[in-house]
């Protein structure tokens, strides 16, 4: 029985000022039986939000579409539940006679159908846990004892039951990226629908949260009845988990059939820009298979690599740090504490040399920007010793010309974008430091151009996309020639060619002397372009040293609840039957390795 | 509940408030929030009032106005709240409570009992030479340093200098405070504005402490219960507590803006009041960007979670009940309101003062 | 024509800003968008309020000699009506009252000079100055033309100058500083000193901030239509 089904949809966005906008679904057809695991892929752009929307009747209901204009918004038809959610129908008016264009169907898909949405902030809408799950039923207006009990299965549910005794005094302030999602979760189960639709759910969480919400997707689906709808990135939950998957770039479906048919499709991934997990890439690029496809599970992989002539791969010589290089930021037993007197760092130690580039990781709250902006002169009260280039960050004077060293890119591109046009923008930081009109032009046109952002100078950096933007905001900071660049997050919520282009440009900047810090979760990043890293776990330092050399330490990995790459997960798969092998990082590294394997 | 789940609860130790957090378990914390409005408007009523006391009617309430300061402090103490104002607002509070002292020591009524009146237009044109001194003594040295609080001293003392006379000729004030300059000069406060000053300081401090008192130990879930109790239609009490909600998150955005903004070196070069202004000014782009954003977001979570088609909500725990302490706690404070306030008896009277 | 869902034909289009009047609305409810956007602007002038007065130094019983929120939510009630000037009624009542001390029984009556300006200016700019070929939306202080159709740039910012000001900063003022005084918080000669610093610094906080706010923003609200026609929507 199909829980949903979608013929022939169109949907245009409506435009309040100047011209019209393009379609950004067009003419999609697929069907989502019940108890189905769908999972749906696409670059960023695709309009899988936009799908996500209208699935659940957000499109035509808070997106409306202006009065006369229906058939020219919405073609084609939405079927939730048998019943018509969205269809455009010529209605006679009973009173004048007159046949005019409705929008038929249901008006609110609410308890059956629930919607979760990519940033855990903007969901939870009330002051403590307790009323967060218990404010759709409150709404459903279902009895007090109906709404106590099914508030607490759901929390356990979701891995929060420990919560439940004290959840009418927890605050949102309280809770992680990761918990606040889980309790969105629950206030959906709470309500016990039949369709679940989660839009990018762990693109903003910590490692931590995003195993916590595919446990709670795991036990979900174990427990109750639902069918899911998952928008996703990340090749090894689809594949795990996904009974059906659809493709989509441009508003349109490139792909359509199980996990297994659409991640075989080299090209499809190649030419779309879309995540292919780190073991199809090995496959793909060194022509290993398991039956008779490219393998998708580690221990596909090893049995494939079983194949090979040279049982066992080779040594690699493992980073060591240019001592003669001059230390460009020295810390020494540093120690901060917020305003409310929690402590974020503790005796926290290292020293960066010029030209590194480095991955700063760990949990969320475990001190990685807390040391950062430490060291960027945004945190000023600090104990111990900090200094950047030689200077004493204690010096007031000091702080106030640390900009002109160390550039910031925060993580959130809507709170660094200033101006509206991509020009003053990139100018904005040179016009503070009051740099001649000149130069300013010639620095604008570099950096925009190493960004490859030139064409859209005299664009609007508001409406550009979200990668664009990303890099809009590294081409201001570039612009102002720092010394050190720390970077917050800048893969989180990129599709692949995205991160690619970043990594790439953060790589050639790294090349051309400026000192990198990048602050990630994305362990693909870390383990494909920085060779070193510094492991923060509650305020410490964890582990300062080759990223190797974290990656093949498997108790460090636990302890740091830091989940590995699948290329390194390989590698240890592998170094268990062959012991004498070294831990390879990445899908490079394993394709060289393997082909090496072939030589001898 | 169960024996683990009364000692999880006993464990959490402090719940978030407007400002920090509060203790749980204190008598405040049991209270309900319409007894701490009660407490807040009542005090900083009979703050007012015991500060404006007229001379003819005995002068300010000193004593009042103190047992006032020692039960909001006594109640920042109950709550064991009060670690958070020492760390953070107490420091800040001083010199506010101080300034207004000296406001008062320096720009009090001449005469005691006199009240000065509006002067609105047609009749008295209202900037006299004073003012004139206090504002270009201020601008000429502004432009010369470029900082408020330096500007700010000598703009004041010339302009005290130049109300001196008026105030000396209506001097039928009993005593004054000399201090001598040399020769037949000297410096001369009235002491009454001295005692007036200390007043207002006290009273001042009262509220600015029951103002905290109030946001170190009201959650915003209490505001919310309290407007259903009144029986606000659903769909505004909720518009009540979006607002509350989204305090915090902007506060945090617009502190994460001016990091990116300092991060775009916009403090490297210092510049005056102007470029300040300017740089705030820019704050806004990505403010009400961020603020936009947010809104379509949280009003598709609201929608999917069935706001649109709702007609009204199950009380679940949403309130809370007003207790024997609560009509007690207002009964009082009302009683206390009537002997000060309507019946104008004022406690340092009756110490025979 | 900057609204493209007219199907009643309106009578005098003769500007671009010809949708934003004083009616009640624009015949739709609140949508769920602009309902939570209009609680969210209010907290945020409740903030910007604050940091208005509170981290100012020298501020004092509510009164900043660096008032940046007053063209926030001149600007807000531009563009959203009645909500702007909830939001600077409540702003003031919070932000610069109660979070800082004031009291909130003369933090309601004082927050009434705030309430005033926005109020005034809304119905003048909507109901007679925008028919004389004056921006509502204040977009002719900073740009040649809107939509196509020429603006007049100086006398825009002369009754922009003479309006906001001059005269609705003097009411507030008179408002504001009295109603302070009345409740025994501003010293007697202090009057003065007071009112000077409130009418200058709101003066000069709007002729800064303004412009900027306007060109930077109105296009991107306008854009996703969120401007309101009338008072409430």
């Amino acid at each position: 029985m199909s829980v949903l089904e979608v013929n022939g949809f169109w949907w245009k966005y409506r435009s309040y000022v100047g011209a019209e906008n393009p379609y950004t679904l067009k003419d999609l057809s697929f069907k989502v039986n019940k108890g189905e695991f769908f999972g749906i892929i696409g670059p960023s752009g695709a309009g899988k939000t936009t799908l996500c929307y209208a699935l659940t009747g957000i499109i035509p209901h808070v997106f409306n579409v202006p009065y006369g204009k229906e058939r020219e918004h919405i073609k084609g038809e939405i079927k939730l539940f048998g019943q018509t959610l969205t269809k455009v129908e010529a209605v006679k008016d009973e009173k004048t006679g007159k046949t005019t264009d409705k929008i038929v169907g249901m008006k609110q898909t609410a308890p059956r159908a629930g919607l979760l949405l990519q940033d855990p902030e903007n969901q939870f809408l009330r002051m403590d846990l307790l009323h967060e799950i218990s404010f759709g039923m409150e709404m459903l207006q279902l009895p007090e004892s109906e709404i106590e009990r099914r508030a607490k299965d759901a929390l356990e549910v979701v891995g929060l039951g420990n919560l439940w005794p004290i959840a009418d005094l927890v605050h949102p302030n309280d809770l992680s990226g990761g918990q606040k999602q889980r309790a969105a979760i629950a206030s959906f189960i709470a309500l016990r629908p039949e369709l679940l639709v989660l839009d990018e759910p762990m693109s903003n969480l910590d490692p931590e949260g995003k195993l916590s919400i595919i446990q709670a997707i795991d036990r979900i689906r174990n427990d109750f009845d639902i069918t899911i709808i998952v928008v996703e990135h990340n090749p090894e939950v689809i594949q795990k988990y996904a009974d059906k998957v659809l493709a989509l770039n441009n508003g349109q479906a490139i792909a359509y059939g199980t996990a297994e048919e659409v991640y075989s499709q080299q090209k499809l991934f190649e030419e779309n820009g879309l995540y292919a997990s780190d073991i199809a890439r090995i496959g793909w690029q060194s022509g290993l298979t398991c039956k008779g496809r490219v393998p998708f599970t580690v221990d596909e992989m090893v049995e494939a690599c079983e194949c090979k002539p040279e049982p066992f791969l080779k040594d690699i010589e493992d980073y060591k740090p240019d001592e003669t290089a001059e230390e460009i930021i020295s810390i020494k037993n540093l120690d901060f504490s917020y305003e409310d007197g929690t402590q974020a760092l503790k005796n926290v130690n290292f020293t960066i040399r010029k030209g590194e580039y480095l991955g700063l990781i760990g949990q969320n709250g475990a001190g990685k920007s807390t040391v950062s902006k430490v060291i960027s002169g945004l945190y000023k009260k600090f104990q111990g010793e900090a200094k950047v280039m030689g200077q004493n960050l204690r010096d007031k004077k000091v702080i106030q010309k640390i900009p002109c060293y160390v550039g910031y890119v925060f993580q959130n591109p809507d709170s660094q974008i200033f101006m509206r046009k991509v020009y003053d923008e990139v100018a904005y930081g040179l016009k503070n430091l009051k740099v001649p009109q000149q130069e300013i032009d010639q620095r604008v046109n570099e950096a925009l151009k190493s960004v490859g952002l030139l064409a859209k100078i005299e664009e609007d950096p508001m409406f550009l996309g979200k990668g664009e933007k990303r890099r809009l905001t590294v081409a201001s900071i570039l612009a102002m020639n720092p010394k050190i660049m720390i970077v917050d997050e800048p893969t989180t919520g990129q599709d692949f060619r995205m991160s690619e282009d970043i990594m790439t440009l953060l790589e050639d900047l790294n090349k051309s002397g400026t000192t990198i810090l990048a602050i990630t979760h994305d362990m693909t990043l870390v383990s494909e372009h920085t060779k070193r890293v510094i492991v923060m776990h509650e305020g410490t330092v964890l582990y300062d040293g080759s990223t190797r050399g974290f990656f093949a330490n498997e108790d460090l990995l636990q302890k740091s609840g830091i989940i590995p790459p699948l290329a390194v997960r390989l590698s240890h798969a592998y170094m268990k039957k062959h012991p004498s092998s070294p831990c390879l990082l990445n899908a490079k590294e394993w394709t060289t390795a393997l082909e090496k394997m072939d030589i001898k | 509940m169960s024996e683990t789940d009364v000692k999880a609860r006993a464990s959490k130790k402090y719940v978030r408030t407007f400002i920090f957090s509060m203790r749980t378990g204190t008598p405040i914390e049991k209270l309900h929030v319409v007894t701490k409005v009660f407490m807040i408007v009542v005090l900083s009523t009979l703050t007012l009032y015991m500060f404006d006391i007229p001379v003819s009617r005995g002068g300010p309430d000193f004593i009042g106005l103190g047992l006032l300061l020692v039960l909001v402090f006594s109640l920042l103490a109950i709550s064991r709240t009060a670690k958070y104002l020492v760390n953070s607002y107490l420091v800040l509070s001083i010199p506010v409570i101080l300034a207004q002292f000296f406001w008062w020591l320096f720009f009090s009524e001449s005469l005691p009992g006199a009240k000065m009146t509006f002067y609105l237009w047609p009749g008295f044109f209202p900037i006299g030479v004073s003012t004139l001194v206090f504002v270009g003594t201020f601008v000429l040295v502004y432009f010369k340093t470029r900082s408020i609080t330096v500007s700010l001293a000598p703009a004041v003392l010339l302009w005290w200098f130049t109300i001196m006379p008026s105030v000396l000729a209506h001097s039928s004030l009993a005593t004054w405070i000399k201090f001598p300059l040399g020769g037949t000069y000297s410096f001369s406060l009235p002491q009454w504005s001295a005692y007036i000053g200390f007043a207002k300081a006290l009273g001042y401090a009262i509220l600015i402490y029951t103002s905290f008192l109030f946001l170190l130990t009201t959650r915003d879930v209490e505001i919310g219960g309290a407007l259903r109790q009144l029986r606000v239609s659903f769909r505004k009490a909720f518009f009540v507590m979006l607002m509350f909600r989204n305090l915090n998150t902007i506060l945090l955005d617009y502190e994460s803006i001016r990091m990116a903004q300092i991060a775009r070196a916009s403090s490297v070069i210092r510049s005056g009041i102007l470029s300040r202004m300017k740089d705030l000014a820019y704050v806004s782009i990505p403010l009400v960007a961020t603020m936009i954003r947010r809104s379509t977001e949280m009003g598709v979570a609201l929608y999917a979670r069935g706001f649109e088609a709702s007609k009204g909500m199950t009380n679940y725990k949403e309130t809370k009940r007003l207790s024997g302490v609560d009509y007690s706690i207002m009964a009082l404070l009302i009683a206390f309101l009537i002997y000060e306030v309507i019946l104008g008896h004022s406690i340092t009277t009756l110490f025979g003062r | 024509m900057s609204e493209g869902e007219n199907t009643v034909a309106k009578t005098e289009t003769k500007f671009p800003w010809s949708n934003y009047t004083l009616k009640l609305g624009r015949g739709e409810p609140v949508s769920t968008t602009q309902y939570v956007l209009y609680a969210v602007q209010i907290a945020a002038v409740i903030i910007l309020s604050y940091l208005s007065v509170a981290v100012i130094p020298l501020s004092y019983a509510g009164i900043s000699i660096f008032y940046f929120v007053y063209p926030f939510f001149l600007v807000f009630t531009m563009w959203w009506g009645a909500w702007g000037m909830l939001g600077a009624y409540v702003g003031c009542v919070v932000g610069a009252g109660v979070l800082v001390g004031t009291g909130p029984v003369p933090s309601i009556v004082y927050s009434i000079s705030d309430l005033v300006p926005p109020l005034i200016a809304f119905v003048l700019y909507r109901g007679l100055l925008s028919k004389r070929g004056y921006d509502p939306l204040w977009r002719d202080l900073t740009d040649k033309e809107v939509a196509g159709v020429k603006t007049k740039r100086v006398g825009a910012w002369f009754w922009f100058i003479l309006i906001n000001g001059v005269i609705l900063n003097i009411i507030s003022a008179e408002i504001g500083v009295g109603v302070l005084y009345k409740f025994g918080l501003v010293a007697t000669n202090g009057f003065w000193p007071f009112w000077i610093g409130w009418v200058v610094g709101d003066f000069v906080a709007m002729v800064i901030i303004t412009p900027v706010l306007v060109k930077g923003l109105t296009s991107l609200v306008e854009r996703q239509g969120l401007v309101n026609h009338g008072w409430i929507t």
